[in-house]
């Protein structure tokens, strides 16, 4: 039998290697490691990774070039744990930071802050159980960081070709990155990460044409395909269409002038739009998806009776779910009850509400990142910030701890998805890889949370040093909530144009079409290009052409940016770097 | 044609609806008539979508019949990857992997069966998926060495395909 890199012997006999010791201690120290450097990281510059893809290739480091053993479906757990603890970093700094910058920590014990943000990690991920189902295996979303990192994890059984196309995909787009950061080190700006083609091309002021050079964001397009031209053409009507034609019918401001113009559209206009085309094409979604979701619930029952040779079942048991929406609730209504004083009557619409609204805003996410990657977090929190504010009688402190709750709940949710549809390419076992993630995903609320405190204590935050510009953009989301500044009819309109977008029989069309108007144009351009060259590839080439060269190349390009952004992260940490 | 016609109405609708509702306030009697367009280009959308799938399958191409014919065509392969892992496994993990993405097409051409009914296509789907995530494991078995755990799968991969190609005959 031909031997691939890192494959040691025959293994006849032995049971098949899957969730193992090894896995799990790798997975959560590594986890945990990329939770501590992002959170700081987060806190500083406003960006955080999954790291999926990066703990992939740790995990076949250790696995199989340090222990010599180490399968596919092992790894699989390295890698799934390992994002599962680090992804709430994401829903903690979005949030917590802002009771810091606005002095209102010391109103809440901070053991809530630990219960509240460790239950959303939970509740995201039983809250996803029956939509597995239905995004993976009925609608086949195409989720490309799972796609990407279920290629890493083949790499070493696909052979040579596909491994070296990988490699070359992750050195070229790290050695971008690295030059485009070289200021940071007093070199000089060789590449740049953005390119105003507007003022090259002599376009007004007013049209957006900046593209970011990201070969991370070209190879999530590379590997989406057809689904991300809709978020192109959305990108188009957003940018090209609406905004001319806004500024030719005078609906702008006089004193906004020249290139403000963009942006006050997008800000005041499209964007609102999109996150209602968002929440009413999700809508829509879940009641045109009621009869899957009802075929996938029969079946998941039916499937948690049937067991393996072992005892095991495939998939988790319906119990699950509804045990996490029972620990939602209550954790909720508790929550409401003690720190809001709220009432009992007023407590049970909250938690009610609250349950209701991180199914939705889950099922929204999962769907935007397994059709498209992109994750519309900051919106939905804005959309959580609004409920919540008005139905705890706008008691900030108790918003946004709730808001933390349902930010790291639909965080988790989203990269649940993402691990499972990796789990399904390699063929692991989605029950094992859901009670792995519920067992170790709290854990990573505790560490953002430390960190958090820790940089308060050492630096303050939302100040020169430590921005925290997510938490940043949360307080005035509050403060426009409180001021009465919340463009609901914006919601309303963008909310019926996505519900019956959504009717067209097109998979998404009103989730897709207003993530496009919430995204800023700099990185659909790039996207686009990936989704154009993955079209035409297939075209001219055929599928196999794609799965053999496309995939593999558009995968290292996103493992190498994603790479760069951790080692910068850790090097900003260590205080070698000063952003 | 009525496909065309109702993309255009659709795309018309949402573009007019946009802009209406992106003015400080909306233009609510503007966007009214842009979702009733929309509506009126999504019935001749569905309609005409409807009416080609009906085409294609009476011309014996795409639909139920493709269908048939890739589930076959990937089980008389994998039933050649049963005779060959016993030679040679490499090159028959290979032809596994050839399979695999052949049923990646199946998966892009299942969508259209939405229109005979969204719960009729989740049970196909279902049944699918979950016969490719049994070869997707033998797939990984193999490559790892474990071959006791890839003939396991590989075997109840093949028979949850066959169930499929049963399920997608009986509901035909």
């Amino acid at each position: 039998m031909e031997r691939y890199v890192g494959q040691s012997v025959t293994k006849r006999e032995e049971s098949y290697r899957e969730v193992t010791p090894v896995a799990i201690i790798l997975g959560v120290l590594w986890g945990a490691f990329m939770a501590a450097s992002f959170t700081y990281a987060g806190m500083i510059m406003g960006f955080t990774s999954g790291g999926s893809a990066i703990a992939a290739i740790v995990g076949w480091g250790i696995l199989r070039g340090l222990l010599k053993k180490g399968t596919v479906v092992e790894n699989n757990i390295v890698q799934t744990i390992a994002s599962a603890v680090n992804i709430s970093v994401s829903g903690v700094i979005f949030t917590i930071p802002a009771l810091y910058i606005m002095g209102l920590h010391q109103e809440i014990n901070t053991l809530y802050f630990f219960l509240a943000t460790a239950a959303g990690a939970i509740l995201g991920i039983t809250f996803i159980i029956p939509l597995r189902k239905q995004m993976i295996e009925i609608d086949r979303l195409r989720f490309p960081t799972g796609t990407a990192v279920a290629t890493i994890l083949k790499t070493p059984g696909s052979g040579i070709e596909k491994a070296r196309l990988l490699f070359f995909g992750m050195i070229l787009s790290a050695l971008v990155y690295l030059i485009q950061q070289f200021p940071l080190f007093g070199l000089p700006h060789i590449i740049p990460e953005v390119v105003d083609l507007g003022s090259v091309l002599h376009l007004p002021e007013w049209i957006n044409l900046t593209i970011a050079l990201s070969l991370m964001v070209f190879g999530m397009g590379l590997i989406t395909g057809r689904n991300g031209l809709i978020v192109l053409a959305g990108g188009i009507l957003s940018y090209y269409i609406i905004t001319p034609v806004v500024k030719a019918l005078g609906w702008i401001p006089a004193d906004v002038q020249g290139s403000a113009i963009s942006g006050y559209v997008y800000g005041t206009m499209t964007r609102p739009l999109g996150i209602g085309m968002l929440l009413g094409g999700s809508i829509a979604g879940l009641i045109l998806s009621l009869p899957v979701i009802a075929v996938a619930m029969k079946s998941l029952a039916q499937a948690s009776r049937v067991k393996d040779k072992n005892g095991n079942s495939e998939e988790l048991p319906i119990y699950y779910l509804i045990g996490g929406a029972i620990l939602a609730f209550a954790l909720l209504l508790i929550t409401a009850y003690k720190l809001g004083g709220l009432g009992l009557g007023r407590s049970l619409l909250t938690a009610l509400i609250g349950v209701a609204w991180i199914f939705i805003a889950s099922l929204l996410v999962a769907m935007s990142t397994g059709m498209t990657d992109w994750s519309p977090v900051s919106g939905l929190s804005l959309v959580s910030v609004m409920i919540l504010l008005y139905l705890t009688h706008k008691n900030v402190p108790l918003t946004i701890l709730m808001g933390a709750t349902v930010g790291v709940a639909i965080s988790g949710a989203a990269d649940m998805m993402q691990d499972l549809k990796t789990g399904h390419m390699v063929g692991a076992i989605p029950s094992r890889q859901q009670k792995v993630e519920l067992l170790t995903a709290w854990l990573g609320p505790i560490i953002a949370l430390t960190v958090v405190g820790l940089i308060w204590n050492a630096y303050g935050i939302g100040n020169d040093k430590v921005p925290a510009p997510q938490a940043m953009a949360l307080k005035s989301m509050v403060d426009a909530v409180l001021g009465g500044n919340v463009p609901i009819d914006k919601f309303i309109a963008g909310g019926l144009l996505g519900f019956v977008l959504s009717l067209s029989g097109i998979p998404g069309l009103g989730v897709l079409v207003g993530l496009s108007m919430y995204l800023p144009m700099l990185y659909i351009i790039p996207y686009g290009i990936g989704c154009v060259v993955n079209e035409i590839a297939k075209r001219k080439k055929g599928y196999e052409f794609i799965v053999e060269k496309v995939l593999p190349f558009a995968a290292g390009l996103m493992v190498g940016e994603a790479a760069m952004t951790l080692l910068f992260a850790v090097l900003t940490v260590a205080g070698v770097l000063q952003p | 044609m009525k496909k065309l016609v109702g993309n255009v109405m659709l795309t018309a609708g949402l573009i007019t609806g946009a802009i209406a509702s992106a003015r400080n306030p909306p233009l609510w009697f503007a966007v009214g008539g842009a979702l009733f367009i929309m509506g009126a280009g999504i019935v001749l959308r569905r309609q005409g979508e409807k009416e080609e799938l009906h085409r294609n399958i009476t011309k014996g191409e795409g639909g139920e019949v493709e269908l048939k014919k890739i589930l076959e065509n990937a089980l008389t392969e994998i039933e050649t990857v049963i005779k060959e892992k016993e030679t040679d496994l490499e090159k028959a993990r290979k032809r596994l992997g050839k399979v695999l993405e052949t049923l990646e097409t199946f998966a892009e051409k299942a969508q259209p069966l939405r229109i005979k009914g969204i719960k009729f296509y989740g049970e196909i789907m279902t049944s699918f998926s979950k016969a490719e995530r049994h070869l997707n494991r033998a797939w990984s078995a193999y490559a790892d060495g474990y071959i006791r755990e890839g003939d396991t799968y590989l075997e109840s991969g093949y028979a949850q395909l066959r169930e499929t190609s049963k399920l997608l005959k009986s509901k035909s």
